[in-house]
């Protein structure tokens, strides 16, 4: 852990300070406070910085790439590449496993 | 572009394949059920799959985890997704398996979604993030 020191405005300074009595003022709530906020806030500016590239790819040799299906589609046509030949990827790593939530309803 | 089925939240979406042209359905829009409980991206029963040519595609297998705990294989092809009433397209892998008989939207389309569901009222609304 490592003790930072920023300002904040007053007004914010007493929505924390209230919320920290409503969670009976126990000691590093304000930090659990400012951590969740933060974390979140950084995690929403780095999925919009997130440049997700899409490959068509032959035989482990990435044939094309683009930013978007529909630019990878047209560059393929553009190259008289049968898309049906390649394998579509996607930089962003898949998951290895899929949960399918309560909207599957197997029977 | 969105609605309640009942208590279901649901988005009206078009799914495309870029590749070949095709998408589903081929005029109109879907609906799709916010199932924030699938964390894919799009899942379509079969025929959607068929019908958007992503049987002809080259694929990947992955294993799908359904509510009661039983393992599905489910094949995966890349496609795009326009919401009704918007113009932006998001990419992502839709998938298909045994027993998905209903279009689900899943948090890795979410995430670039604003959601705003409130019950009291009845009322579900959809932005673009950003």
């Amino acid at each position: 852990m490592t003790n930072v020191t920023f300002a904040l405005p007053d007004r914010t300074v007493r929505r924390l300070q209230k919320r920290a009595a409503e969670l009976g003022r126990r000691k590093g709530v304000i930090s659990e406070m400012v951590d969740a906020a933060l974390t979140s806030y950084l995690d929403q500016a780095e999925s919009a910085a997130r440049n997700e590239t899409f490959s068509a790819v032959n035989e482990g040799r990435a044939v094309a790439s683009a930013g978007s299906l529909a630019e990878l589609a047209r560059k393929l046509r553009a190259m008289n590449v049968d898309a049906r030949s390649v394998l579509i990827v996607s930089s962003e790593p898949v998951e290895p496993v899929v949960h399918l939530g309560m909207g599957s309803k197997l029977r | 572009m969105s609605s309640f089925a009942g208590r279901t939240p649901r988005l009206m979406l078009t799914a495309k394949n870029e590749f070949l042209g095709l998408s589903f359905p081929s005029s109109g829009a879907a609906a799709g059920v916010v199932d924030t409980g699938f964390d894919g991206f799009l899942a379509v029963p079969g025929f959607a799959f068929s019908e958007l040519g992503m049987d002809q595609m080259q694929s990947t297998t992955t294993d799908g985890v359904t509510a009661d705990g039983r393992r599905i294989e489910l094949r995966s092809c890349m496609g795009c997704v326009t919401l009704l009433g918007t113009r932006k397209t998001h990419d992502g892998p839709v998938v298909t398996g045994p027993g998905i008989r209903e279009i689900l939207v899943g948090t890795g389309l979410l995430r670039t979604l604003r959601l705003k569901l409130d019950y009291c009222a009845g009322t579900f609304g959809v932005e673009e993030c950003g």
